[in-house]
């Protein structure tokens, strides 16, 4: 399609925002808490011998294998590959399988693709709207140009057998399906070759999860100062799995892929000055390194520090010159359910050995490969922040896996993970500095920090707990952003985890109010508002599951246990869900329910607190206290206030003598000898257990207090509840989530103590994501908003005036009088 | 056609140079909320906008420079300015009352005439080429949200 923009067009396309009411709690009216408590049975599959009931894998699991050998040449000058591969296919499902999927992810960039025909307006980087003045950006532009004059997508070869056998083979978008001559029988194996070409995507400009990068970046038309970076480049099997049978959900460019496990061989044909940085371990080091490179990468092993294998001074003469030559580096990775790549001149090259405990992999390889343009942040940072995230991810799931651990600079923002290799953003600048000093932000070192430790952290999840992010973006997404999240508080305080704070949690809620979004559970390609519904929305809640509803030691000891379950294996959703309740001994069907499966949030109220005594029941001690009570609740009527303050006297008073009888003598809590009778009758009637047991409690004479809670947002949640007495004592509890289960919009609870609650006040610590702090107290307190607080901050600058305030000082009320006890339990000082 | 064609590579070019590419990290969000409180006695919109400090720093071009000081009041200043320009309000103006910062989050606060509302916004879009404005209207009591997006959420992210 051919598009024509004049001058005007370019600020005159129209935009529209997404707009919807987000629906109050989910659960409300009779049986609110029976369905928030509710188990999933109708959201999780049934149980079968793959996916067992417990969340593990059932006693006949099975997964298909895929083993690759590729050889890919890179054609700098055309920035183009040309390659093929021989996959060799295990079905070691118990079904006959007649054809075979492929997936063709570069197909997402040809033309026609369900991918490029489906895009809407905001994913072209323009919006279409009503009410405002339209607009496109420069960037979107370019993109469309680019589309225009090149044609990408792979060029599939002859696809031949074992023999040399034609295999008929049909394009579906980003699927390929190749028909088999004959029936490939459970456990059997076939072999098949698969030659194939594309253009490379100048990344800068198209956007996706591999390309190539030219500097500068700002150039007219790309030069061969190059970054090249692979990934989805070649055809790979389609998942296969029990579940859902063949993979047949096309790349969008959003939800990323599921993968078979499988071993890879693969010769890289480059320029002769290239470096290159791929998944696995290279082969052949003697014929691409030289003996000092090779020499430094041994001393790697053991040094303390990163070890330059290329220093920033040789890869800047590197970049200078150029090749027509050739290398081939070959590498072998094992059991990796994906392959990417990365080459360029420009590349310096650090490493320094990790060590672990572990018999398969004890030394890992932490390495990092970036252009000058990237330091000095990358050497300070990239591999020390590698080597962080398999420390602490080691302690929460398993020993890294495999052999090599790297980060590549691939672009100037952004991060894609791929297994032993990730792609990384943020670099420094040397333009806008007044004399061209190299500079960067403290915001981009630790926006550096964090998107290594979120990519290297993706090679435990999903590269290795092989989960389908295609269709569930949080199983790895959220999990991954989890430990990320943990790895940074572990980097150092204060780490600005989300939004630019440090509590994650304190952020999440602006989110979790709003009204345009859809549940967790939603499949990847139509999640509204992707960040925080994928990643940090399951992310924090599982910061709460951790710290608030588990514990560290029930929490850790099941995740751990999931990701042991699952390595290496390809969980669901159930699996996740299952092995986090089955380990830790806890039912968090409600917590699934309501964080995955709603959009409620989280809002509890405490809205009334009562306070009580409890009765003697002895008429001579409860008649003053009924008198005083009385007093309290049914002030003076002031119509006889008035009369009297005008002197008026009544007929009693003038006829007192004729008209006084005993009721005016005794008031109606006068005790009565009947009422003294029925309560020597009531100590006689209690038995010696009872009767004690009274004695007890009239010599403590506890306070007994009522607290009222409503559930605003709907998510049922725990009350982390702090309680102060009048003495100025506090005390820290947690009622479960539980409380909610009959009724999940009311609870009161009842506590007997032998001081007086003064007030109450849910979640100080900001550990529930509670989004509305104004409810959280009783009495309330009037909690400001942020513009109030502002707003108070800025009115109120004259300290000397302020130094002239009286202290708020420890007189919070006096402790409610010695009120005779009485039974049934009555308020003090007229309750909520 | 050849000039035509001259005009959009010209504008690809710009494009590379002007909108510079999307935070991945930190993904590029504003938030905006709309409440209703007084000030001087007189009930006012009170507008409260959340930004990471890093896309501010972004956005007022000074993310490569070493000691900005987010908190002055006239660095505040010229991004609540250029904020303002991008929300377009139906039945008032944006006032700037002030701002302040709280660790790596800046807060900026704006007032309006009551009822006074964001029928379009695009801040950051000078600074990202993907970037999302959440609007929370909370004076109805109850939270009605607005995104404003574009670029969708794909370039730049972590993945």
């Amino acid at each position: 399609m051919r598009i024509v923009f004049s001058i005007a067009s370019l600020v005159m396309i129209a935009a529209s925002p997404a707009l919807a009411q987000k629906n109050g709690p989910t659960f409300t009216g009779v049986g609110s808490g029976a369905r928030a408590f509710e188990q999933l049975d109708d959201k999780l599959p049934t149980p079968n011998a793959y996916r067992a009931a417990t969340g593990e894998p059932g006693p006949a699991y099975w997964q298909q294998q895929a083993d690759y050998k590729i050889n890919v040449v890179l054609d700098e000058d055309a920035k183009r590959i040309e390659a093929s591969e021989d996959i060799i296919y295990k079905n070691n499902s118990p079904h006959e399988l007649r054809y075979l999927w492929v997936a063709l992810d570069q197909n997402r960039f040809a033309d026609g693709s369900l991918a490029r025909t489906s895009e809407r307006m905001s994913d072209m980087g323009r919006r279409p709207g009503s009410n405002s003045a339209p607009r496109l950006d420069f960037g979107a532009l370019a993109r469309l140009e680019n589309f225009e004059n090149n044609d990408y997508g792979f060029k599939i070869g002859t696809v031949t057998d074992g023999d040399g056998n034609e295999l008929s083979y049909t394009v579906v978008d980003t699927m390929m399906r190749i028909d088999l001559p004959e029936p490939l029988a459970p456990g059997a194996e076939t072999e098949f070759t698969i030659p194939w070409s594309f253009n490379i995507i100048n990344e800068s400009v198209v956007g996706g999860r591999g390309g190539y990068e030219s500097f500068p970046v700002d150039a007219e038309e790309p030069t061969d100062d190059t970054i090249f970076f692979l990934a989805q480049w070649f055809p790979r099997m389609a998942a296969f799995t029990d579940y859902e049978g063949w993979h047949n959900k096309a790349f969008l460019g959003r939800g990323e892929f599921t993968l078979e496990f499988g071993d890879y061989e693969v010769d890289i044909t480059v320029p002769a000055d290239h470096i290159v940085s791929a998944t696995g371990v290279l082969q052949n080091p003697g014929q691409v390194l030289t003996r000092q490179q090779r020499r430094r990468l041994e001393r790697a092993k053991t040094a303390e520090n990163p070890v330059f294998i290329v220093t920033p001074e040789e890869a800047k003469e590197n970049e200078k010159e150029g090749t027509d030559k050739t290398k081939t580096w070959k590498f072998k990775a094992e059991n990796v359910r994906d392959f990417a790549w990365a080459s360029s001149r420009k590349f310096i090259w650090d490493a320094m050995g990790f060590r672990q405990d572990d018999d398969e992999n004890p030394l890992v390889m932490a390495m990092s490969f970036y252009p000058n343009e990237a330091e000095p942040i990358w050497s300070t940072y990239s591999t020390e922040a590698v080597i962080h995230t398999m420390e602490v991810y080691n302690k929460f799931a398993f020993n890294y896996p495999y052999p090599t651990a790297q980060s590549v600079n691939a672009w100037e923002r952004g991060g894609m993970e791929y297994p032993m290799i990730t792609f990384n953003g943020y670099r420094p600048n040397t333009k806008d500095a007044p004399n061209g000093e190299v500079t960067y932000s403290r915001n981009i070192k630790y926006g550096l920090i964090g998107v290594i430790i979120h990519e290297i952290g993706h090679i435990y999840f999903p590269m290795t707990v092989n989960s389908d992010e295609r269709q569930w973006t949080w199983m790895d997404e959220g999990i991954n952003t989890f430990l990320e999240y943990v790895a940074e508080y572990e980097w150092e305080e204060d780490f600005p985890i989300l939004g630019g704070k440090p509590n994650p949690l304190d952020v999440i809620t602006d989110y979790m109010v709003s009204s345009n979004q859809v549940p967790v559970m939603t499949q990847s390609d139509s999640i509204i508002q992707f960040g925080p519904n994928a990643y940090s929305k399951p992310a924090s809640a599982l910061v709460i599951l951790r710290e608030t509803i588990l514990g560290r030691e029930l929490f850790d000891e099941a995740f751990r246990e999931y990701s042991r379950r699952w390595k290496f294996k390809r969980p669901q959703p159930a699996d996740f869900f299952r092995t986090m309740e089955e380990v830790s001994g806890k039912d968090l069907d409600w917590f699934w329910r309501g964080w995955w499966y709603t959009t409620d949030h989280v809002d509890l109220a405490v809205v009334g607190l009562q306070t009580l005594k409890i009765s003697t029941q002895d008429p001579d001690v409860e008649a003053d206290y009924k008198r005083e009570e009385r007093k309290a609740r049914e002030p003076e009527p002031i119509t006889q206030i008035r009369n009297r303050e005008e002197g008026l006297t009544t007929r009693l008073e003038r006829r007192r003598e004729r008209l006084a009888d005993f009721y005016n003598e005794n008031d109606e809590f006068e005790p009565t000898n009947k009422q003294r009778n029925a309560f020597k009758s009531f100590l006689e009637s209690l038995n010696p257990q009872e009767r004690a047991l009274y004695d007890r409690m009239m010599e403590r004479d506890p306070w007994v207090h009522v607290i009222d809670f409503e559930n605003v947002g709907g998510l049922v949640m725990p009350i982390p509840l702090t309680i102060t007495y009048a003495d100025g004592s506090e005390m820290d509890m947690m009622l479960p989530a539980e409380i909610w289960r009959y009724n999940a919009e009311r609870f009161s609870k009842m506590f007997v103590t032998d001081k007086e609650i003064v007030s109450v006040e849910i979640d100080r610590a900001n550990q529930i994501a509670d989004a509305d702090e104004s409810n959280n107290t009783f009495p309330q307190r009037v909690n400001k908003s942020r513009f109030e607080l502002y707003r108070s901050k800025r009115s109120s600058n004259n300290q000397m005036a302020d130094s002239l305030y009286e202290l708020d000082g420890d007189e919070k009320g006096e402790t409610a009088n010695e009120q005779g006890p009485e039974v049934p339990l009555e308020p003090v000082d007229g309750g909520r | 056609m050849a000039v035509a064609k001259r005009f959009l590579q010209a504008l690809a070019l710009i494009a590379l140079l002007a909108p510079g590419i999307a935070s991945a990290h930190r993904m590029p969000e504003v938030d905006i909320t709309i409440a209703t409180s007084e000030v001087g006695g007189e009930e006012v919109a009170a507008f409260t906008f959340r930004f990471h400090a890093a896309d501010v720093l972004k956005a007022l071009g000074l993310d490569r420079a070493v000691d900005v000081d987010l908190s002055d009041p006239k660095v505040l200043a010229m991004m609540a300015a250029k904020a303002e320009a991008k929300v377009v309000t139906e039945g008032g103006t944006l006032d700037y009352f002030g701002g302040e910062t709280d660790g790596n989050a800046v807060y900026l606060f704006f007032t309006a005439k009551p009822g006074t509302v964001i029928t379009d916004a695009s801040v950051l879009s000078s600074a990202y080429e993907s970037w999302t404005n959440r609007v929370n209207d909370e004076r109805s009591g109850e939270t009605v949200t607005t995104v404003y997006t574009q670029g969708g959420e794909l370039k730049g992210h972590r993945h």
